[in-house]
């Protein structure tokens, strides 16, 4: 099973570190989302789905998923009409309209070649970035993806 | 140049924040200053020293001012001392953030049995009382907060601010107080007030501050940390109460969070080296009324993007300051020079950090003009490390007339809460993509 990035709300303090290192890899431009509220600035990795929308979109091929199940953008291919981000369910995929380019996170794979883990969950201040596989973040239910910090929202109220 | 990741650092666990991540651009910068500049015409360090030099023959020793950055190393400011002193020249002092050396002035108050936190005593304790927003200030220790919020049932965190913040977010109790009355909620909680005159004062209801007070009381572990900010707020008083709580038993300890790194160390040189110097009104005052006519800046230009502080230093006959980069400061100083500033990782030096610990670091990479550097340090070896602005001092009257306990009550009696803005609802996942997937935003907002 290969390896995704999770993040705990819980723990998560909005730094924005990891947005930071990610920018220190792939030539200063951050290839990670990030909830455009004033507030709130939690990063939203992509998920890289078992089916993912953004390539079903895609009318040049440009995104792809790999045999090593991640979905990865061939920047050569894409033509910048931003289907993908429309496609996305989850609004990961956000365009920069000013350079016109499409970032798309690609787990850092020049790391993860080397047997090691993606920059933003090696910086993360806070604990709250982990790279796991699926089934130990399901058995582990501190580290759930709908957080109390969530459902408090839910609710109407904090803690 | 590469960043990487040491996860076996005690301080910081191996994790970089954005500040961390950024400053390494400073270093291979196309726009850096690499030669000094007079006016706006490049020279040679050879041409800098001698203008130098031959400037400050004109003037008399009592009209020469000095400001000592507050981001310099302790070798720095005792440099920088032992020159002024060498010099003859007595307007020495140090600039920092307006809220850090107001802090730095309630420090100065003793009293006795108040220990200074360290990592490992915040790391064990069981209550932490966290005035201002920490989180945004060192995002580094977040982990320690976590660790306190998560390690063991019932552990507190008490957030005192008026805002909702980063912090604010893990609170397990958030005393919401009116803008500027942080110091009497810190000294309600230390039973030097009655709640009720607390209430009326900071808005908190006397209720919660009893809760607060008692789950504090009852921690076998606790830290107060006090994070100055440039609200008007009564720092110097906050740092009183915080040290008056953090005494009331062994075992709870108190920690300033200053923004400039090297402040407590600074001030202590400065005070120690230079015991009548003026304050920093005083200063200012001298140059308004013309009895200092030149300005040495060790560190960067403090009135940089400061307009009321560039008026009157435009009076100035002469100016010495550092940089990274050109600034609109040549332009408005005609006479005035400009010299390259050292980054961080070009500097080496030890630090006086907020634990009462000394850090020593090293230079990374060697620096640029470093060598010329060397043959100038007869008269400013050690202008070439770096400062922020201290800029926002003007606007603040800093008070140390306060000696003992009795005139603290007194003055935190006319404490009067700032205005405060009607806020509006801060909602955390509004219109995101992510939420509005989700079946219970579908719920709450209707579609």
């Amino acid at each position: 099973m290969a390896k995704r990035i999770y993040l705990n709300l819980d723990l998560c303090c909005g730094c924005k570190s990891c947005a930071a290192a990610c920018a220190y890899g792939h030539h200063l431009q951050s290839l990670l989302g990030h909830s455009k509220l004033s507030a709130a600035e939690l990063p939203l990795h992509c998920l890289h789905c078992d089916q993912p929308a953004c390539t079903a979109a895609c009318p040049n091929e440009a995104m792809k998923k790999m045999e090593d199940a991640t979905v990865l953008r061939s920047q050569y291919r894409c033509v910048g009409c931003r289907s993908c981000s429309v496609a996305c369910p989850f609004g990961v995929i956000q365009p920069d309209l000013e350079k016109h380019i499409t970032p798309k996170c690609d787990l850092c794979l020049d790391r993860l070649a080397e047997g090691d883990i993606p920059r933003c969950v090696a910086t993360c201040t806070s604990g709250a970035l982990s790279f796991a596989e699926v089934d130990e973040q399901v058995v582990d239910k501190n580290k759930n993806l709908i957080s109390v910090r969530m459902l408090s929202n839910f609710v109407g109220r904090r803690r | 140049m590469a960043l990487d990741y040491d996860k076996s650092d005690p301080v910081n666990l191996g994790a970089l924040c954005p500040r961390g991540h950024y400053n390494i651009e400073m270093v291979n910068h196309p726009g850096r200053l690499t030669e000094p500049q007079i006016g706006k015409r490049k020279v040679s360090w050879e041409e800098a020293v001698a203008f130098i030099r031959q400037e400050l023959k004109l003037f008399n020793k009592e009209e020469i001012g000095c400001l000592v950055s507050c981001l310099l190393s302790n070798e720095s400011a005792l440099a920088a001392a032992r020159l002024a002193q060498a010099l003859g020249i007595k307007n020495i002092l140090t600039a920092g953030a307006a809220a850090d050396l107001e802090a730095y002035e309630g420090n100065k108050w003793e009293v006795p049995g108040a220990n200074l936190a360290t990592l490992e005593s915040l790391e064990q304790s069981e209550a932490l009382l966290v005035v201002g927003d920490i989180l945004s200030r060192a995002p580094v220790l977040s982990k320690r907060l976590n660790k306190v919020k998560y390690g063991k049932r019932g552990n507190k965190i008490i957030v005192i601010d008026p805002n909702s913040t980063h912090t604010s977010w893990f609170a397990t109790n958030h005393l919401v107080c009116r803008p500027g009355t942080e110091a009497v909620v810190l000294a309600a909680l230390a039973g030097e007030l009655p709640y009720p005159a607390a209430e009326n004062i900071s808005g908190v209801p006397a209720v919660k501050l009893q809760q607060a007070a008692e789950a504090f009381r009852a921690a076998t572990a606790g830290t107060v940390i006090y994070v100055p900010q440039s609200k008007k707020q009564r720092s110097d008083l906050a740092v009183y109460y915080a040290k008056k709580l953090a005494a009331a038993s062994d075992n709870k300890r108190y920690l300033v969070y200053y923004l400039f790194g090297n402040t407590l160390g600074v001030n202590t040189i400065i005070d120690r080296e230079a015991p009548d110097h003026p304050t920093y009104h005083e200063l200012l005052a001298k140059i308004d009324r013309g009895e200092i006519k030149s300005l040495l800046m060790f560190g960067e230009d403090i009135s940089a993007g400061h307009a009321e502080l560039q008026k009157r230093f435009r009076m100035l006959k002469f100016v010495v300051f550092a940089g990274h980069f050109e600034s609109e400061s040549p332009a408005i100083y005609d006479n005035s020079i400009i010299l390259p500033l050292a980054t961080q990782f070009e500097g080496g030096g030890s630090y006086l950090l907020a634990d009462g610990m000394i850090a020593s670091c090293q230079p990374v990479v060697p620096g640029a003009g470093s060598e010329t550097l060397a043959k100038i340090c007869g008269l400013l070896a050690y202008i070439n490390v770096g400062s922020q602005d201290g800029a926002e001092c003007v606007g603040r009257g800093l008070i140390s007339k306060i000696k003992n306990e009795g005139e603290a009550l007194a003055e935190l009696k006319t404490i009067e809460p700032a205005e405060s803005t009607p806020g509006k609802p801060i909602t955390y996942f509004g219109n995101n993509h992510l939420v509005s997937n989700f079946f219970w935003y579908q719920v709450n907002k209707g579609g």
